[in-house]
């Protein structure tokens, strides 16, 4: 049992559901509990400190509003303690990223088909007609492991022929681009807008469905202003955050 | 300008949620996405209703809840009449009004209420301030012919500001005040952007619903002497994003070789 440690001292004045939520929020800082841990039911708890229903409840009040644990009707209370991420909005575009470099961010490829589109944003966007197809390429980023992104990215074949033999594993979206297909770069536009997940994104990303989202649309252009790329990425809203900053 | 088949949208049978309930949050998603735009046209709601199995007139029940929330017309043919816009947070007032094509009255600052507080601990730590310092909290609406879009809660210290409220003024920007009646300049703004789903009482401000996505806004202005001189959350609903350009340079930057 988990909290074996806390001791509840009923001849202090310190209030006993004060004495537990310090106790629980020490055993979560220590690690001793990790994220998506569950923890006891409050009539279990309840047995287990011999207290009355109204000191846990209060104890859960206290550390759900700390953000510490999130209960969920009809499963139970989880500890969150999933770092909140802070990063500069361009880390986002990142296509690939060395494991080796300071930042602990790595991406991984998890499919990449050629398909028709019927009806979609990206068909829209690249301005395709019926028939044309391009390369899809879907990739998620990780930090320390957690997935913090999921990139779906548009290729049209008439523009990146031949992709998949392509090495598009070890290398960054511009390089790609500019180096193995040969297309000028000129800029990347992003449009940032907050959304929810679609099931099976949220899967993915190991979030609930149905919670909160950055979504990234993000066209490459090139110097005519054609659109030569188009990815949507969808960055969990509930622990990724950016930061913005202008002067005067 | 196309015109859509019930095939684009997809509902789980199986699952436990109202169809009408998936149909709903799917039609949204795909409008919010950007996958439908504006003025293309939805199936009549009984061709609708044909392909899902589904009742004629719960479908032109939803049809109507759409229209009321802004995205489809109201009539047929039905439209999608939805538009994302850039999001306007750092510009001044006539610049909305010329950005949107309306005449800067149109444009309005709305304040709901003002109080004097201690500061809230969240902000005070943002703030860099004594636990119980006063500040003054500002709710303010930013509205365009009167539909509210954006909303925000201001603090400002009163140690900084006394008498914040006498110069306070709808039709102002705050930063305006500072610089006229305090002789302050911003020198920088720090802000952070999150992605939240609205909590009860700003989502009846906005005329939304309960628990739609929305960015916050989290911000602290600094002056020339480096002192934190304004708190602010803003919420911006989905019916904006947030424009990010990249040019080459900066791009060669980001991805050089190690």
């Amino acid at each position: 049992m988990i909290f074996l440690n806390i001791k509840l001292d009923k001849t202090k004045t310190q209030p006993l559901y004060e004495q537990l939520s310090l106790g629980i929020e020490e055993a979560i800082r220590m690690k001793a509990v990790k994220h998506n841990d569950r923890l006891p039911t409050e009539s279990e708890l309840c047995q287990l400190f011999e207290v009355s229903p109204t000191v846990v409840k209060q104890a859960y009040a206290r550390l759900r509003h700390q953000g510490l644990i999130d209960t969920l009707k009809g499963k139970g209370t989880f500890v969150k303690t999933r770092p909140f991420l802070k990063r500069n909005i361009h880390e986002y575009f990142l296509f690939h990223t060395d494991p080796q470099q300071a930042s602990f961010l790595h991406g991984k490829t998890i499919m990449i088909e050629k398909q028709k589109p019927q009806l979609s944003s990206a068909h829209r966007v690249l301005n395709l007609t019926e028939g044309d197809t391009t390369y899809l390429i879907k990739k998620v980023l990780f930090h320390d492991y957690f997935p913090i992104a999921l990139g779906e990215y548009y290729f049209p074949v008439t523009l990146f022929p031949n992709l998949p033999a392509k090495p598009y594993h070890n290398i960054h979206l511009f390089n790609l681009i500019e180096e193995v297909f040969h297309h000028r770069v000129e800029a990347y536009d992003a449009a940032f807008s907050a959304g929810t997940l679609r099931e099976d994104v949220a899967l993915v990303l190991d979030t609930p469905k149905g919670s909160v989202a950055h979504t990234i649309r993000l066209k490459v252009l090139d110097d005519t202003q054609r659109v030569l790329a188009y990815a949507i990425i969808h960055v969990p809203g509930d622990y990724v955050s950016y930061e913005v900053r202008s002067y005067d | 300008m196309i015109n859509i088949t019930p095939e684009t949208f997809f509902v789980d049978k199986r699952s436990k949620t109202p169809l009408i309930d998936q149909l709903r949050d799917d039609i949204i998603r795909l409008i919010i996405n950007q996958t439908l735009l504006p003025g293309d046209t939805m199936p009549k709601p009984h061709t609708l209703a044909a392909y899902f199995e589904s009742s004629p007139s719960d479908m032109e029940t939803l049809y109507a809840e759409l229209h009321q929330r802004g995205y489809l017309s109201q009539a047929s043919p039905f439209t999608i009449v939805y538009e994302q816009k850039p999001n306007y947070l750092f510009m001044s007032k006539s610049t909305i009004a010329t950005a949107l094509g309306k005449i800067p009255s149109d444009v309005t600052f709305q304040t709901l209420a003002t109080r004097r507080y201690f500061a809230r601990p969240e902000a005070a730590e943002q703030m860099r301030f004594k636990p119980n310092e006063a500040v003054l909290e500002i709710e303010r609406m930013f509205c365009v012919n009167a539909i509210p879009q954006f909303f925000a809660t201001i603090m400002v210290p009163l140690s900084l500001f006394p008498n914040f409220e006498a110069h306070y003024d709808d039709a102002l920007a705050i930063w305006d005040i500072y610089k006229e009646q305090y002789q302050l300049t911003i020198d920088n703004r720090h802000s952070e952007l999150r992605v939240v789903a609205l909590n009860q009482k700003v989502a009846d401000v906005l005329r939304l619903p309960h628990h739609a996505p929305s960015y916050q806004l989290l911000a602290h202005v600094y002056d020339q002497s480096d002192r934190c001189i304004e708190y602010y959350e803003v919420y911006t609903p989905s019916h904006y994003f947030f424009q990010v350009k990249t040019d080459r340079e900066t791009l060669k930057k980001l991805h050089q070789k190690p």
